[in-house]
């Protein structure tokens, strides 16, 4: 007996009610990759959009970015075997293979990125009125003003924070620090951003 | 919209003072300003990258080839690159509205990398491949391989999929292996996707390992194995009616007497599924046979000189230049953030180490183009800390450079002009050999 199309489709589909990897932590999703390759899926969904921020703050073009984005991805995914991460240590892993794609991008660059690019630096959205978008774009420029006068450290520390929506501890993991001796640096650089934005 | 819970529990952290709404404001804006979305054809053409991958690892990540298989951790690979699946749903989508346009293949092109060793693949084809002309017919789906080249480094086979008329295909990846003597595997290395063409065609290249063919014979046996083709297409099943292959299968027929097909929604996205076409279970996966002139020259600078870099150490094994590509083989143990590069014709090259970063110590090989390249070869190693001296490897490669973009066949038959090689650099010289194969 023919069955209804839509079943046939709602058996194979990827996203399944029973089968919701969104609901997985990272060490259950690594588990599942490490069995079936196929199954990186989820991972590279759950971190894509924090990834490609943060590199789009150390690349020229949202085109770099991209190339790169996928390039650290797939390093993941061939250095799966190797993740020998704990509970909570997946998203430092991964983001330091994203550092270490940037550094070698900059290499294969062979000049320096200006700051300039900041990110899609606060462009207006579509619908907001003039006044709105007039007074964001200048927010924007007076925050680009403010962070050109960070050490790259520094900026660093804000796309690690801002961009990758890394936690203070996530970072420490990360850059190899302690967490308090981060949330140290982070509170006075938002203090220093803070005071350097209101002048 | 800002949404004001995320805010306040993302960076509660960050504000001593939850009343301080001077600092609120800064870190609003630094959230707003740090925001960026990828762009949609960058999760597509990860989707096909990972299943590419998880089907090659599925094949050979077996008992006893384990070995085999790590080596190749972290190589740069040639990836569907996420540009033409960009440029290819834009042009597919702009040309749906303007009727086709034979033109479509001038808007849409893979810019590879200049060293990427594909880059030379189509005119390596062109003008010394030889032409196949086998086709298999899976579900509708057509797949012919066009032409073959074959040398010691690589076998190189294009092939195209045809689809079936009235689908609005965006992208196709075929799960393929190849087979030489007695169903021996050739381990599969770089897919290179062309976007289609203006009869909606996909032209591809996939290059397989030739470096393990024992002795020099005229020409090569080998089966193009293919398991299945995957399919990118505009399907929204309950509105469009389904192809017939996916009718087929939805009448209940036995699995083992029909092609299998499976369709996956890749992102939550009903309109675009992924359909996976197989051949059906009883016949194994489809098999087209062919043969392939082999030509057996290259350029090799055999090295195993080692350098240590503080805790770090980096052995070069050996150098093996043909037109198919130019491999360096390394072996080792680094830090992940240790620059390594080399240089040639003045031309500089990083060195993914990553994987020896990531697995400790493995053998590993570098895949380039530079088969045109004449000049000393210079690896550079520098310091840990600064002031330290660089270290080099420096070394000829014996014989003279391939030229094989003149379009004549006999361009790539280079006359070996063997020269003994020397290493020079910091440290002690260990023994070197190079050959030229021919």
């Amino acid at each position: 007996m023919a069955r209804p199309m839509p079943e046939l489709y709602a058996g194979t589909m990827h996203w399944r009610a029973e089968d919701d990897d969104r609901v997985l932590d990272d060490q259950a999703l690594v588990a599942r990759a490490l069995a079936h390759p196929a199954r990186f899926a989820p991972i590279y969904q759950r971190y894509l959009t924090r990834v490609y921020a943060y590199l789009r703050t150390r690349t020229r073009t949202e085109e770099d970015a991209a190339d790169i984005t996928q390039q650290v991805f797939l390093r993941a995914l061939d250095a799966l075997p190797s993740y020998r991460g704990k509970e909570g240590e997946f998203v430092a892993w991964l983001f330091r293979i994203a550092r270490n794609a940037a550094t070698d991008y900059h290499r294969r660059q062979r000049e320096t990125i200006t700051w300039d690019l900041l990110p899609e630096a606060l462009h207006p959205a579509m619908a907001e009125d003039m006044d709105a978008a007039i007074l964001r774009r200048e927010a924007a420029d007076r925050l680009r003003d403010v962070l050109r006068t960070l050490d790259p450290e520094q900026r660093e520390l804000l796309a690690l924070r801002f961009a990758a929506r890394l936690s203070s501890a996530e970072i420490a993991a990360l850059l190899g620090a302690r967490e308090g001796t981060i949330k140290k640096r982070l509170t006075r650089l938002i203090h220093r951003v803070r005071e350097q934005y209101r002048d | 919209v800002i949404d004001d819970d995320r805010l306040e529990q993302q960076y509660a952290e960050l504000r001593a003072d939850p009343r301080d709404q001077r600092t609120r404001q800064v870190l609003d804006d630094l959230d707003r300003a740090y925001a960026a979305t990828p762009p949609a054809a960058l999760q597509d053409s990860l989707y096909v990258e990972v299943q590419k991958r998880a089907a090659e690892f599925e094949r050979v990540w077996r008992p006893g080839e384990q070995n085999a298989v790590r080596g190749r951790a972290a190589r740069p690979r040639l990836l569907w690159h996420w540009r033409s699946l960009t440029a290819c749903v834009a042009a597919i989508a702009l040309f749906a509205s303007l009727a086709r346009v034979p033109l479509m293949q001038h808007f849409i092109s893979r810019q590879p990398q200049a060293t990427d060793a594909g880059a030379a693949w189509p005119s390596l084809l062109a003008n010394t491949g030889s032409p196949i002309g086998v086709s298999i017919s899976l579900c509708g789906y057509v797949l012919t391989i066009d032409r073959a080249y074959a040398d010691a480094n690589d076998v190189l086979v294009a092939y195209r999929v045809t689809p079936p008329n009235g689908l609005g295909v965006h992208n196709v990846a075929v799960d393929l292996g190849l087979q030489g003597d007695r169903g021996r595997p050739l381990r599969g290395i770089s897919g290179y996707g062309m976007a289609p063409n203006s009869q909606g065609e996909f032209t591809m290249i996939e290059s397989f390992d030739a470096s393990g063919v024992k002795g020099t014979p005229t020409a090569l046996g080998l089966q193009l194995v293919v398991r299945s083709i995957e399919v990118f297409a505009d399907h929204n099943p309950p509105k469009s009616p389904a192809p017939p292959c996916l009718q087929d299968n939805s009448h209940g027929a036995a699995p083992d007497q029909l092609p299998s097909i499976t369709a996956e929604n890749a992102q939550g996205n009903e309109k675009q599924m992924i359909l996976r076409i197989k051949p059906p279970k009883l016949n194994g996966p489809a098999r087209l046979g062919f043969a392939v002139p082999y030509l057996p020259r290259s350029r090799v600078a055999t090295l195993h000189k080692v350098v240590h870099v503080g805790s770090s150490w980096l052995e070069i094994n050996s150098v093996v230049v043909t037109p198919a590509e130019t491999r360096v083989y390394l072996r080792g143990k680094v830090d992940e953030l240790y620059p390594t590069s080399f240089s040639v014709d003045g031309q500089s090259y990083g060195i993914d180490v990553q994987a020896l970063a990531d697995n400790g110590l493995t053998a590993d090989f570098y895949v380039f183009n530079l088969y045109n390249m004449q000049g000393e070869w210079s690896f550079s190693f520098p310091p840990r800390q600064p002031g330290g001296p660089t270290q080099y490897v420096r070394f000829p490669l014996p014989g003279p450079a391939y030229a094989c973009t003149s379009g004549q066949r006999e361009a790539c038959a280079q006359i070996p002009a063997v020269r003994t090689p020397t290493v020079t650099g910091i440290g002690t010289p260990t023994p070197v050999s190079t050959t030229n194969k021919s």
